[in-house]
């Protein structure tokens, strides 16, 4: 039993492990999604009341959204200093100058588009780390495989391992392949929770993708009326095709406040059919006090302004749903709690770079050469030190690039793909060892440049957003030196291990 | 302030349970003490573990408070295990 367990726990751990490190670690790093956000955009400043940017917001979108069927305000929170909007055609609505989707970033206080930089920001890491950037579905089902491979490799892991508690707390360094084993089993035992935790729940979030069967069964295949009984978003009325005006948001947005006895504010807008007679407004808190991702909503008619549905009676099974979303995401607790899940999710990519090297180091010592180690040697530098490299030329990219460029915020992002493959590359043709040490030391002397790079190209560097209380940015600019300090200090662990042995 | 007593907590509870282990004993250079003690340490320790939960659910409520925890507890042992016991065996390898 225990030897089958554990040829499942290398080989599923094995195959889809470099594509597990990187949505590990872009996952980890999209708990900070808004502050890479604000970091990417060094030109918004301070947000300004909710009241101001909804109406702000709802001007620009009468200007840019006539004909919509669906308009979406995004309000800037403690977090993010921008106001988002997302633009819907009906998809039957006869073609107009209106895309099918679209999306704009605003200056808050003005309602103006924002005179930031075009860039994904942490949008970037965030969609990548669930559909790898690639077109329809095939990404996520890519990610969800791997998500799968990984719940079968926690589980038969934790068969596998033998001495939890008698091991919970060992380590033993400078030994080889025992370090290697006594490190992953560290990072993997002590975190167990969360990883087992953010796998389910990962895999969670697309359930309707990888399983749709029930749902289609009960529902004849309609998405939207499943989705309307689980509260999951109001089922659109159809369009009456009357213009009507729509009703001033401010008193909704008073009377969401006075609903949620202050304990809650709104974070998000949702207007269906736009000046038409059957408008539907929805009002979302985005109050971050409990575990559930879907806060409360109130849906108000868009005409008259009159209250028609709450959200304080929802099913077990949709509470459920919503903690178990909400845990994902982690957006819940304040800085403190973020910061342990972003730590876990460290130690969770630490456990699959960790095991992907024991892999290695345990055939190595079983003696002979094998194409197959050199390969997997190979693949795991680009797949552990290369995209480490990949991320921090991202960030390079968004200060250097022209602000003018076209197409400029995939432009970043084709600079990740790029150095990635250059770092594939050099792994390939490069002697191991010393590609493991100079990809860490590229990738620390990028990462600790950055915070001076911020410095030489924006005036909100850390001797202005210091003193200023600008927590967000300096908390950014730190982040980056603590993680190229400990690529550097990899690279020199490497480097000390290399000269003894000639 | 209560986030950071779970934490002290949790530190002491995971080293408690740490050092009712004899291996880790002489890990540190340290004469292993007679069973007793260790069936001590380990009360100790576990109710650190405890008392830490009482801290979080007091910070974050019993609704977060758990999960606070978990993530607290992880941090705990790696704090424990990669800079506790290292430093403790490096300050004793002379005596």
């Amino acid at each position: 039993m225990r030897q089958a367990m554990a040829a499942l726990h290398t080989w599923s751990g094995l195959v889809l492990g470099w594509l597990l490190f990187a949505v590990f670690l872009t996952g980890t790093m999209s708990y900070y999604r808004s502050e890479i956000s604000q970091w990417m955009r060094p030109e918004l400043h301070r947000a300004t009341d909710n009241a101001t940017a909804a109406v702000a917001a709802l001007k620009h979108l009468h200007q840019i959204g006539q004909g919509a069927s669906r308009w979406l305000i995004d309000l800037p929170g403690t977090r993010d200093a921008a106001t988002h909007l997302a633009i819907w055609r009906d998809p039957a609505a006869p073609p107009a100058e209106l895309p099918r989707f679209q999306r704009a970033t605003l200056d808050a206080a003005t309602g103006q588009p924002s005179p930031a930089r075009a860039t994904h920001g942490g949008d970037f890491f965030y969609y990548f780390h669930f559909d790898l950037l690639m077109p329809g579905a095939s990404g996520r089902i890519i990610v969800g495989i791997a998500a799968m491979a990984m719940l079968v490799s926690i589980i038969s892991g934790v068969i596998t391992h033998r001495r939890i508690f008698a091991d919970f707390f060992t380590f033993r360094p400078g030994k080889g392949q025992r370090s290697w084993l006594d490190a992953h089993n560290v990072t993997a035992v002590l975190a167990l929770p969360y990883h087992l935790m953010i796998t389910y729940t990962g895999l969670l979030t697309l359930m309707f993708l990888y399983l749709p069967f029930g749902l289609d069964t009960a529902y004849g295949g309609k998405r939207v009326a499943f989705q309307a009984e689980a509260s999951r978003g109001i089922s659109p009325p159809a369009a009456a095709n009357r213009a009507a005006d729509l009703v001033d948001l401010v008193p909704l947005l008073v009377q969401a406040r006075l609903y949620w006895q202050g304990g809650k504010d709104v974070g998000r807008i949702n207007i269906y059919r736009p000046n038409d007679a059957n408008a539907r407004i929805e009002l979302i808190a985005a109050d971050e006090g409990h575990l559930s991702h879907y806060r409360g909503r109130l849906v108000f008619d868009g005409v008259s302004g009159a209250l028609l549905e709450t959200d304080d009676n929802v099913s077990w099974a949709v509470a459920t749903e919503r903690a178990l979303y909400g845990l994902h995401l982690g957006r819940f607790g304040g800085p403190v709690l973020r910061a342990l899940f972003f730590l876990s999710g460290v130690a969770g990519s630490a456990m699959v770079a960790t095991g992907l090297v024991l892999w290695l180091v345990s055939r190595r010592r079983k003696g002979g050469v094998h194409v197959g180690h050199a390969l997997v040697g190979r693949l795991n530098t680009a797949a552990i030190a290369g995209l480490l490299v990949a991320i921090a030329v991202f960030f390079w990219a968004n200060r250097l690039l022209p602000l003018d460029l076209a197409a400029r915020a995939d432009g970043e992002g084709w600079c990740f793909f790029l150095s990635w493959a250059l770092m594939l590359l050099h792994a390939a043709l490069r002697d191991e060892a010393k590609a493991w040490r100079e990809q860490f030391a590229l990738a620390a002397a990028l990462f600790i440049l950055l915070p001076l790079l911020n410095g030489l190209t924006t005036d909100r560097h850390l001797l202005v957003s210091l003193p200023g209380g600008d927590w967000s940015m300096a908390g950014m600019d730190f982040g980056l030196l603590i993680t190229g300090l400990v690529c550097g200090a990899v690279a020199l662990h490497l480097q000390r291990r290399a000269r003894p042995r000639p | 302030m209560m986030a950071l007593l779970a934490m002290l907590a949790a530190i002491a509870g995971f080293t408690g349970l740490c050092l009712a282990m004899p291996r880790h004993h002489r890990q540190i250079h340290w004469r292993v003490p007679r069973p007793s003690t260790l069936a001590w340490l380990r009360v100790i320790g576990a109710a650190g573990v405890a008392v830490s939960l009482l801290f979080c659910g007091l910070a974050w409520g019993w609704g977060i408070g758990p999960v606070a925890w978990l993530g607290l507890l992880t941090l705990a042992g790696l704090a424990v295990i990669f800079l506790l016991l290292p430093a403790a065996a490096k300050l004793t390898a002379k005596a």
